[in-house]
């Protein structure tokens, strides 16, 4: 029997790194990934004690073909580490970049055969934003009633945000048959 | 000019098609007329015999068992079929089970699906036709306990809370259950007194001129079930929901199974089968052929696109294209029709949409007013390849 909580099941509040823990939860998804949307105004290489690296997030994707869709600002000379993502993440072919300067939300979706689970939270997928500022995110797990949250958010992410004419495409997905 | 200005979309943001999200969206159902037909027809003879429908809709992902179940909610409500006598009373419940998940979670999801507030209001419609609301609750529920519980719905206080979640087959102490003068917790005699419950409320829907449903969606979580007992629990559960004595708490679910033999194992077991029957459990499959692949994309787009706008669109700016096809070009049109064909496992609604979606999406990307084929061979790639 279902114990009464104060949450229900489908939603989860992080307040301990919750950029990381989406990582975590994404490398060690064992679910077919179909999505992974990446919604963040500034994206860093995610070194220096980070538990999961853009490099790991970039290998995932391209061995299991993920498609992804990143959406941020224009990287600019004060993160340098964010030109290096972009530049990382470019190197894929089932990435699709965006920038749009007008973005502020963070936003991480992440779509599996059947279920999924996305954050939606203060936190930049920076290694500072993880490392050494206090950030808080929901969790929202694609089941029960979280279902409709996690349409909702994916058709934000997937649909509006990328079809708004700030969002201008900088690098579209090519995949190689 | 916005997205949807561009594509002179009818009053939405995209092609996608959600009921769950947008409710009026329920009302489509595009490119399968057999299957649908086939859907509706078990549905308005299950009215007549058990007296209330009791159907599987399995299929793949993708295959648009979400929007089936909508549809026919909508189909049941827009009017309702003759053999349906009543207002039908539907409730879409969205199933979550884990390892250690039992019947009370699933009779607690169902129940905070359906709602205090619903069972209340048909409670107090009762309240107002009969002179002796002991007799009629006696007719109409099986159980001293449930019948108890069920008046005090109507009680003042903390009571109707206390009965709902009684109901609702929380354990309520000793203390709680003498003051609804209960002599048990519900459950405690098992799943089919849970079941119980459900049946009782369907006969009290049905003396406020209501015929209750329930539309369960991804019911595969069921296999998530690893516990025996747990599992026996649950299967005892929807052996007593499909008995042909309930005829008046119905359901459709709705698991992901690619084939039959897919199904969640407690559906297949010959208890269940014989109780549902063999002819109550209907697959949805991807589009069979190409031409119902045109069907599903023309209908989507006539629908989808506001056609006088498009129309002024197509003749001040001169541009390639007809209102059939808009904003695809003829060529784009069919070039996604074949690419959404030539696997047959992957011509699905969901590939379909997200196709028709992302070909926009990169046409609005380079402002170009028509989807050409050159935008339909990067796009179709992806989603289909």
């Amino acid at each position: 029997m279902t114990t009464e909580t104060a949450l229900p099941s489908y939603l989860e509040i992080v307040s301990d790194k919750p950029v990381e823990r989406f990582l975590r939860m994404f490398i060690l998804s064992a679910k077919y990934v179909e999505e992974l949307i990446i919604i963040s105004p500034i994206i860093g290489m995610l070194r220096g004690g980070v538990s999961v690296s853009m490099t790991r997030v970039i290998d995932r994707i391209d061995r299991e073909r993920i498609k992804t869709y990143v959406i941020t600002n224009e990287p600019s000379p004060e993160h340098p580490s964010h030109a290096q993502a972009m530049s990382a993440l470019k190197q894929s072919n089932y990435t699709e970049i965006r920038y749009n300067d007008s973005l502020h939300a963070k936003v991480y979706i992440c779509r599996t055969r059947g279920g999924g689970f996305a954050l939606l939270g203060s936190g930049n997928l920076t290694e500072t934003s993880i490392q050494r500022r206090i950030e808080i995110g929901m969790v929202i797990f694609r089941r029960g009633d979280g279902v409709l949250l996690f349409q909702e958010l994916s058709r934000w992410g997937l649909e509006r945000l990328r079809s708004v004419r700030g969002s201008i495409l900088v690098k579209p997905m090519t995949v190689r048959r | 000019m916005d997205f949807k200005q561009w594509f002179c979309l009818k009053g939405r943001d995209s092609f996608t098609i959600d009921a769950q999200v947008n409710p009026d969206d329920a009302r489509f159902y595009f490119g399968r007329p057999e299957k649908l037909k086939e859907l509706e027809t078990q549905l308005r003879k299950g009215f007549i015999d058990p007296g209330v429908p009791k159907m599987f809709i399995y299929g793949s992902y993708g295959s648009g068992k979400t929007q089936t179940l909508y549809h026919l909610a909508y189909y049941l409500q827009h009017p309702p079929p003759r053999s349906l006598k009543l207002r039908p009373a539907i409730v879409h419940v969205v199933l979550e089970m884990q390892s250690k998940s039992n019947h009370l979670d699933w009779h607690l999801q169902i129940m905070e699906a359906l709602g205090k507030e619903t069972v209340s209001r048909w409670v107090d419609g009762l309240f107002g036709t009969v002179s002796s609301m002991d007799e009629a609750l006696a007719g109409l529920l099986s159980d001293y306990n449930i019948i108890n519980a069920v008046k005090n719905l109507r009680g003042g206080g903390e009571m109707p809370m206390l009965a709902w979640r009684w109901l609702a087959g929380h354990r309520l102490p000793a203390t709680d259950l003498q003051r609804l003068q209960l002599t048990r917790n519900a459950g405690d005699v098992g799943a089919a007194d849970m079941v119980k419950i459900l049946v009782g409320f369907g006969h009290l829907a049905e003396t406020n001129g209501e015929k209750l449903m329930f539309f369960m969606d991804e019911v595969e979580q069921f296999q998530n079930i690893s516990n025996p007992d747990c599992f026996e629990a649950v299967h005892n559960y929807l052996r007593q929901l499909a008995e042909p004595k309930n005829s008046s708490a119905g359901f459709i679910m709705s698991p992901y199974a690619i084939t039959v033999d897919d199904m969640p194992q407690m559906m297949m077991r010959g208890d269940i089968r014989n109780r549902i029957g063999a002819i109550n459990y209907i697959e949805i499959p991807p589009l069979p052929s190409v031409e119902d692949i045109r069907a599903f994309l023309s209908e989507l787009l006539a629908n989808f696109i506001d056609r006088r706008a498009a129309e002024d669109r197509i003749q001040q700016e001169g541009l390639p294209v007809t209102l059939d096809t808009y904003p695809f070009d003829a060529e784009a049109f069919e070039r996604l029709c074949d690419y959404a064909s030539q696997d047959p496992v992957k011509a699905l609604p969901r590939n379909i949409i997200k196709a028709v979606n992302e070909s926009a999406i990169s046409a609005w990307d380079v402002d170009k007013a028509v989807i050409d084929v050159d935008t339909v061979n990067e796009v179709a790639s992806l989603v289909f390849g």
